[in-house]
């Protein structure tokens, strides 16, 4: 281990932590807990939502994804495409309602909390369906990140990896635990900066070391020339479905938890253009750049010599007369070892556990709202008080992390498909809900609940108990489809409240403000 | 340039000559995949900066 490395690396760490003990003193309720006190600038709230949307995905699985198979794989290109257009279209069509929409309707400030009152859903059975969701699928996707913390941990420093996850895990535990929501926000601040930077300066250093773009063309051309060509498996029934399967990651967008209550946090509807600006341009030049080290990375490691890469820890394999990576995911971290200043080296990977920590803790500050605000005060103690109510999200916040932790103490759990399929079953379950309650002034509390309960079902059979041919498709292609059908239907054989429907025309005429 | 990166990496400059490989064949990005890479994406940066003014203007 490179002492300069980790000591650069534990004052990033620390930073962090007294970012969470400065918010500790501006959290006064639960709203400032969950939601700031909705006070996010737009430049905040876009970078916010994009660290705490792209995880450890966009350092380590979008540039090993694209290593793996160039440009032709479905999880490269295709994925990136899919992702942005995503991204763009949910601040575009539901941020601006949704920040509205939340406040016209009981000041909402969790998504169980705005559909239980967007749909007048006095059984509360709504808000407790959603918080389960919630909680299901958050418990497993902290875990993942925490396993891929970890994985970060071990390989970059030498610990063990059971060490490596319980010091990841404290970290930030303490900071969301001490800061709520705007510690949150502003680390993910900082950390969204700091990934942006890596992810222009690694591919750029590693262009030019390699000899430029031609000979990195040429090197992977030679090792596959499909990997050139983003069309190579048009025409075939299973490259078509890797295709649409890819593409499709974009669809989940509409439905995450921890990416739209950054909509709703915002200081005001107005605020949404340049956030859309500003978390759009930083979003696509992070996806070029990982895409861009994943690709300039499958040449240079090909050309490099074993021993240099054995001197720094990094396992090649030698596939078909072709020097592979072990673990393609790791090329960010083999390039940052291979080709900076052990400083540079250690801020490179402070990048990478920023990635990574700001995904766990927007996650930990949902679930632990979901606890407090939709459990503990919809059900066991309305009269509880604001102050309560913070320190119940509090220890939500560690009992999660905890069992997160422990489910991560498997280092055999899978960080990449359980990343899925959190997403699948947030964009299915929620995702056509959240659209049509900001867009459909039909939709009717029994279809929103049937729409749910529809989607993530629907998730959690395809992704577990079918196999081979159309069942190949990512799972929140049938998930969100069916989730609409579903809503629209049951919706139509019903009919919204009054009281529903003023609340609708009140946040459309809003719209104009 | 390719002739140079393959002769760095012995085991491979082996295989492609077992392979038939010719050293000197030019590869290149698919056009599809330009188009699909730089169109798209970017679009969607400059549609958010037309948005920007369009808000503004009003």
């Amino acid at each position: 281990m490179d002492t300069t490395v980790l000591i650069t690396f534990i004052v990033y760490l620390i930073g962090m932590l007294v970012i969470g003990l400065f918010m500790y003193y501006r959290t006064n309720n639960l709203s400032d807990y969950v939601l700031g006190g909705r006070s996010l600038r737009p430049g905040v709230a876009a970078l916010s939502a994009g660290a705490s949307d792209m995880s450890g995905w966009l350092l380590l699985g979008l540039p090993g994804a694209v290593y793996a198979s160039g440009f032709g794989g479905a999880y490269g290109g295709w994925m990136a495409i899919g992702l942005a257009v995503g991204a763009y279209l949910n601040w575009h069509f539901v941020a601006k309602r949704l920040r509205i929409y939340t406040e016209v309707s009981n000041n909402s400030i969790t998504i169980p909390d705005f559909l239980e009152n967007r749909f007048k859903d006095k059984s509360h059975v709504l808000r407790v369906i959603s918080a389960l969701v919630i909680l299901l699928f958050f418990t497993f996707y902290t875990s993942s990140g925490m396993v891929a913390g970890a994985t970060l941990f071990e390989a970059s420093f030498g610990f063990s990896y059971q060490t490596a996850l319980w010091i990841g895990a404290l970290v930030v535990v303490s900071y969301t635990f001490l800061g709520g929501f705007l510690a949150v926000v502003w680390t993910d601040f900082f950390q969204g900066t700091l990934m942006l930077l890596a992810l222009i300066v690694v591919p750029i250093v590693a262009l030019n070391e390699i000899g430029g773009w031609d000979a990195a063309v040429q090197t992977i051309g030679s090792i596959n020339p499909d990997h050139l060509d983003m069309l190579a498996g048009v025409g075939t029934f299973a490259g078509t479905i890797a295709i649409i399967s890819g593409a499709a990651w974009g669809l989940g967008y509409f439905g995450q938890p921890h990416i739209i209550v950054r909509f709703m946090a915002l200081r005001s509807p107005k605020d949404v253009p340049k956030a859309k600006f500003i978390g759009t341009t930083w979003m696509i030049l992070g996806l070029y750049g990982a895409m861009f080290t994943g690709f300039i990375g499958l040449a240079f490691i090909s050309t490099q010599d074993v021993s240099i890469l054995s001197n720094v820890g990094i396992e090649v394999v030698n596939e078909g007369g072709v020097q592979l990576l072990d673990n393609p995911e790791v090329i960010f971290i083999a390039f940052s070892q291979l080709l900076f200043h052990p400083v540079i080296a250690g801020i490179l990977l402070a990048a990478i556990l920023s990635a990574i920590m700001s995904t766990i803790d927007s996650q930990l500050l949902v679930s632990s709202s979901a606890v407090a605000e939709d459990f503990y005060k919809a059900i066991f103690r309305k009269q509880a008080s604001e102050k309560e109510l913070v320190w119940v999200g509090r220890f939500a916040t560690i009992i999660i992390a905890l069992i997160a932790a422990l489910i991560a103490t498997n280092p055999e759990a899978s960080v990449l498909e359980l990343v899925g399929y959190a997403w699948a079953g947030f964009g299915a379950a929620f995702g056509p809900t959240i659209i049509l309650s900001l867009f459909w002034k039909g939709i009717t509390r029994n279809g929103a609940l049937a729409g749910i309960i529809a989607g993530a079902v629907t998730v959690v059979v395809w992704g577990n108990f079918l196999e081979g041919g159309i069942f190949d498709l990512y799972e929140i292609v049938p998930g969100f489809v069916l989730n609409l059908i579903v809503s629209v239907v049951v919706s139509m054989a019903g009919r919204p409240t009054p009281e529903m429907e003023a609340e609708f025309d009140e946040t459309v005429a809003k719209l104009d403000e | 340039m390719i002739s140079s990166l393959i002769s760095q990496n012995p085991i491979w400059a082996e295989s492609s000559k077992q392979e038939g490989v010719s050293i000197m064949e030019e590869f290149a990005v698919s056009g599809a995949t330009w188009f699909w890479l730089l169109v798209p994406m970017p679009l969607l940066i400059i549609l958010s900066v037309v948005s920007l003014f369009t808000n503004r203007g009003r």
